[in-house]
């Protein structure tokens, strides 16, 4: 294992390897949530809170743990936090726990949780672990509200609930609905993947 | 809605007018993973249904058997995923002695069932709708069929997609995603069915 | 071995570790959470009741009936005067139960109605707490009853209900009038509503329904006996007692069935041996019919009325004191009335044994009377009638019982079958006399053919004689216009579909009957489509046309003059508007109108089209949009309407999605195609409702 700082670990998570648009893990909540941007930063936060905690506490116990029963074990300890935040929403932030719903307990299965646990903090020290899971937790959240802006600009007309174009602007109410998500991660992939590729053109020709 | 018509009902919404993965969002992950060949489609759909019904019903018992009377509710999501891990771990089990050539095909996928959206959140959702243990069953059951359903027609397209002419980017999962948006806007159609 | 002990011991504690963690938690959280949905309860009644400034929570026993309220409170204002009560009340939707709170004020309106915690997924249910439709509900008196209705809402009780989601608003609206319901009746709107007062309230109502129910009694005791099966309609008991202390019969309260709810009635029976009094309750889900049979002048006839003879049913004016006029029109509510009060009187004279054990005999006899007078008005020439035994194959199974007709010499002339079939709304039953030369000698309904709001009987004995004297080796046809076949029946107007039945189970019997006798069943070759009645070769006067029948007159350009048809259309047709008769100058009847209001994509189109009754499509004229002005103007367009004129609706009219229709097919009008699937859609149903029930196409 190379020795890596933790600011490389924090991009890894924002840029290099996104758990959304790299890693393709947590569509579930991405198509879901994404109606409005201020749910995609509402998401975010919920499923950060969890993976630091996962995160931390599985890098904690990474040597009680035996390997066996890992899996079983992180499911529990991921679900203890999806609990924890469960318990902080209702009480504090009710309006959010209304708009996120089912998908805040569900953030138990989120693969990205699951699989940080697996890849990284089973293998790594706290400290590092709790920088991954803030690198992921800002990838996922940019990548929420990247999805979630554009769905609510056009299927909504308002950014974060601020009306944009006044009262002649007629939405387009499928980019709020289910076909507007699927089509609208598809496109925003579409464009990362021409951006990279170029990129990589640009790149290679350069060393030439 | 009582009896025959409101599981009729329940299981029309479940499989057309709120199907799982084109309406609600719960088992993308396999939908979008999993959908290469027609084959290994149904095989995966045939072993979610299975989960599903199971783990619909399992965790309606523990619900309303164990954590209500116990005053324990907050329990549920670790119950439930409990519930579910162990269930899929028998079912891969099951499959590793009965049927080894599926157990094969599947894979990396099988354990993906536990990981997967749609049956943690089957379990939730009859628990929410107060659903009877009947309702449960036949939710949990329309739920893996819808989900089946589309996993298999998009396992369809996919492989034409395969053999068409995609743009560079747009190669992989934009183009399944794209996709999966046109399927669901067909799905929309279903709305007013009930 | 160990090793596995070890890892299960691990996981344990990880489990054990995170529940005490999580119920530390929940103890920390709980109140905050309570305190949120408290906030939350109250924000959503506030918002259902905004004129009141404080709620008050009231202690209340919910009854079984009521068991989808979860929690009343009685809103107060700025003075802490009552002005209403919020009731948060739970509904099965179908899809989830839905928390909600209706607000009502004492001035007999409903101030509001809140969506709480909609647990639906975003998307089908969630439009319930849209303002579009929850709106609805705002300032409507609920003197009414609300209605939910998928297209056409006009009057406030009517609730439109969302599209697609069609359970959910109704759900909704059952539980308002639930809301309603529990407040009017159990809380007794407006007064103090306290557990006494409830508990008054419901006192007063049945007390002052007691009292008028036995004229002269002062006090009611109940009676605790057991009671038998055979009366399980009866359900309280109580001993009447006068000012003076003696008692002086008893009050029966008991349960009937009516035309489509059940009737609740109080009977009071004198132990001299007559009705004392009758009052009604009748719990009808549809107002109208039975609400005619609490009418005082129909009660009123029972007053009085001794026990013996066994009250029963007349249509015309009554000449006994026990027969009992039946409310036009409500004949079978009626007869559950009757047949209450026989009951009662039965059941006194029975098991409380006063006077002579009259009343169940009776009935068995009068019973057993009617049908021979019925089987002899069936088969006039029969001296006597003699069960048949023997096996009533499976495809006669509308048969129950079959005669065999004796003459006085006791020789077999023919046979008496008695056949049920369905009716439009009821069972009919008949009894059907057969000659063994092969002739219908009698035709007897024995059921009362009850149209609602129509009124009009299938006994009509000229109905029944076109029966009569026919060869039973010809099937029957019944058709609207005056028959030319010997095996047309004319049916009677408005009751179309009972004709139907009617000559479908003479049909059954004659062809029985042939079968046994080995005579051919004969069906009548097709009559060629006769032709329309033949316009007069004189000149039509002029065209002169009420200004209300514009439209119409556009749209069926050989008609003069229009009559709406009075019918009632079934819950599938509700996007007719209307039925109008189409006559040309001379009187005779060349087709109908229809008007109608679809429910389109977003909105809906309404249009009227002409049928002429030789099953083309005589016009079509499109009116208003109905929601959104503008959209759909495509469909003014001429050519778009010309394609319909001329086309033939006997058949179901296709849209063709092609580039340019093939002949016969409708041109869908590019982006406007879903418009026009859904307008041809709708006139092909209403073309088949007017082929099949209004009839009169050739």
């Amino acid at each position: 294992m190379s020795k890596q700082k933790a600011l490389t670990i924090l991009r890894n998570g924002i840029f290099d390897e996104n758990p959304i648009f790299r890693l393709m893990l947590g569509m579930c909540p991405m198509l879901a949530v994404t109606t409005a941007a201020v749910n995609g930063i509402g998401m975010g936060a919920a499923s950060m809170f969890v993976l630091i905690g996962s995160n931390v506490v599985i890098a904690l116990l990474r040597n009680f743990i035996p390997p066996k029963i890992r899996i079983p074990a992180f499911i529990v300890i991921i679900a203890t936090f999806v609990t924890l935040v469960q318990f902080l929403l209702k009480a504090y932030v009710p309006a959010l726990d209304k708009s996120l719903g089912i998908f805040i307990p569900l953030i138990v299965v989120n693969c990205i949780i699951l699989g940080r646990a697996e890849a990284f903090a089973s293998k790594n020290t706290v400290w590092r672990s709790f920088v991954d899971a803030i690198g992921m937790g800002l990838g996922f959240t940019v990548a929420l509200v990247i999805v979630a802006s554009i769905r609510e600009i056009i299927g909504n007309g308002t950014i974060f609930d601020i009306a944009l174009f006044g009262d002649r602007f007629e939405p387009a109410l499928i980019m709020v609905g289910a076909p507007g998500a699927f089509i609208t991660l598809g496109l925003v992939l579409a464009l990362i993947n021409h951006i990279s590729k170029k990129r990589r053109q640009r790149q290679t020709r350069g060393v030439r | 809605m009582e009896g025959f018509t409101g599981i009729m009902l329940i299981l029309l919404s479940s499989i057309l007018v709120n199907n799982f993965v084109l309406s609600r969002f719960l088992g993308v992950c396999p939908f979008l993973g999993v959908s290469k060949r027609v084959e290994t489609a149904l095989g995966m759909g045939f072993a979610v249904t299975f989960v599903m019904a199971l783990a619909s019903v399992i965790s309606y018992l523990v619900h309303y058997y164990i954590l209500v009377p116990l005053n324990i509710e907050y329990m549920q999501t670790i119950a439930f995923i409990l519930v579910i891990a162990a269930l899929v771990q028998l079912v891969e089990m099951a499959l590793q002695k009965l049927v080894p050539s599926l157990y094969k095909a599947l894979g990396v996928y099988l354990p993906l069932i536990t990981t997967n959206c749609a049956v943690l959140g089957v379990a939730i959702i009859n628990i929410t709708k107060e659903f009877t243990l009947i309702q449960t069953l036949f939710n949990g059951v329309g739920a893996a069929i819808g989900l089946t359903l589309a996993i298999v027609l998009f396992a369809g397209i996919r492989e034409r997609l395969e053999l068409s002419n995609v743009p560079e980017a747009m190669k992989g999962f934009p183009i399944a995603l794209i996709s999966a948006g046109l399927m669901a806007m067909a799905f929309l159609g279903f709305q007013g069915l009930i | 071995m160990k090793k596995i002990i070890v890892m299960t011991i691990k996981l344990l504690v990880i489990t054990v570790v995170a529940g005490v963690l999580l119920g530390v938690v929940n103890a920390i959280t709980k109140d905050p959470i309570a305190a949120q949905e408290a906030k939350a309860a109250d924000e959503a009644r506030f918002a259902a009741f905004p004129s009141a400034t404080e709620f008050e929570k009231i202690d209340i026993d919910i009854s079984e009936d009521y068991s989808l309220i979860q929690n009343v409170y009685t809103a107060k204002d700025a003075s802490g005067s009552d002005i209403g009560v919020a009731i948060g009340i739970k509904t099965k939707a179908y899809s989830t139960g839905l928390n909600m709170t209706v607000g009502l004020s004492a001035q007999g309106t409903i101030t509001g109605v809140v969506i709480g915690s909609n647990q639906e997924t975003p998307g089908l249910g969630s439009k319930a707490a849209e303002p579009k439709f929850i709106d609805q509900f705002k300032d409507v008196s609920f003197d009414t009853p609300l209605v939910v209705m998928k297209t056409g809402a006009s009057a406030p009780y009517e609730i439109q209900a969302i599209a697609s989601a069609t359970i959910t608003s109704d759900g909704v609206t059952y539980a308002v009038n639930k809301a309603v319901e529990y407040y009017t009746k159990v809380l007794g709107m407006g007064e103090n509503v306290t557990n006494e007062a409830i508990a008054e309230q419901e006192e007063k109502v049945r007390d002052a329904d007691m009292l008028a129910a036995f004229a002269g009694a002062d006090a009611f005791e109940k009676i605790d006996i057991e009671i038998p099966d055979k009366y399980a309609a009866i359900k309280e008991l109580y001993r009447a007692i006068d000012a003076q202390g003696s008692e002086i019969g008893v009050l029966v309260v008991m349960t009937s069935k009516g035309y489509s709810e059940d009737l609740g009635l109080m009977i009071g029976l004198s132990k001299d041996e007559y009705v004392a009094g009758l009052v009604l309750n009748v719990g009808a889900e549809t107002p109208g019919i039975g609400t005619l049979v609490e009418d005082s002048s129909f009660t009123d006839q029972f007053v009085g009325a001794p026990f013996d003879p066994p009250l029963t049913l007349v249509r015309n004016e009554s000449t006994a004191q026990t027969e009992i006029q039946a409310v036009s029109g409500a004949t079978i509510s009626s007869r559950g009335v009757m047949d209450a009060i026989n009951t009662a009187v039965g059941f006194y004279t029975d098991i409380l044994s006063l006077g002579d054990n009259v009343t169940s005999e009776a009935i068995a006899e009068l019973e057993a009377n009617a049908q021979a007078e019925n089987m002899q008005a069936a088969y006039p020439d029969a001296a006597e009638f003699e069960v048949m035994d023997i096996q009533i194959p499976a495809e006669y199974a509308q048969i129950s019982s079959i005669y065999s007709a004796l003459d006085a010499q006791g020789k077999q002339i023919g046979i008496l079958v008695d056949v049920t079939t369905k009716g439009r709304a009821e069972e009919l039953d008949l009894l059907v006399g057969m000659s063994e030369d092969g002739f219908i000698v009698g035709l007897v309904l024995k059921t009362n053919v009850d149209v609602p709001w129509l009124g009009t009987m299938v006994e009509d004995t000229r109905f029944v004689d076109q029966f009569i004297g026919q060869p039973i080796s010809t099937p029957f046809m019944t058709i609207r216009s005056t028959p030319t076949q010997d095996n047309e029946i004319q049916a009677v107007s408005g009751a179309t579909i009972s004709s139907r039945g009617v000559a479908y189970s003479v049909n059954a019997a004659a062809q029985f009957y042939a079968d046994m006798l080995g005579i051919e069943i004969v069906v009548p070759i097709a009559t060629p489509t006769p032709s329309p009645v033949p316009t007069p070769t004189a000149i039509p006067p002029e065209r002169i046309i009420d200004p209300v029948d514009e439209v119409r007159a556009q749209v069926f350009p050989e008609a003069y003059s229009f009559e709406l048809i009075e019918i009632e259309l079934p819950e599938h047709y509700a996007f007719v508007d209307s039925f109008h008769r189409a006559y040309d100058a001379w009187g005779n009847e060349i087709g109908v109108i229809v008007e109608i209001t679809t429910n389109g994509y977003y909105y809906g189109i309404n249009y009227t089209v002409g049928f002429s009754n030789t099953g083309v499509i005589t016009g079509m004229a499109f009116g208003e949009n109905v929601d959104e002005p503008g959209v759909g103007d495509e469909l003014h367009v001429d050519y778009f309407i010309e394609e319909y004129i001329g086309l033939s609706f006997l058949e179901e009219l296709r849209v063709s999605m092609m580039q340019s229709a093939p002949p016969g097919e409708i041109d869908a009008v590019t982006g406007a195609t879903i418009m026009v699937v859904d307008v041809t859609y709708y006139i092909s149903e209403a073309a088949r409702f007017y082929i099949d029930v209004i009839g009169g196409v050739s």
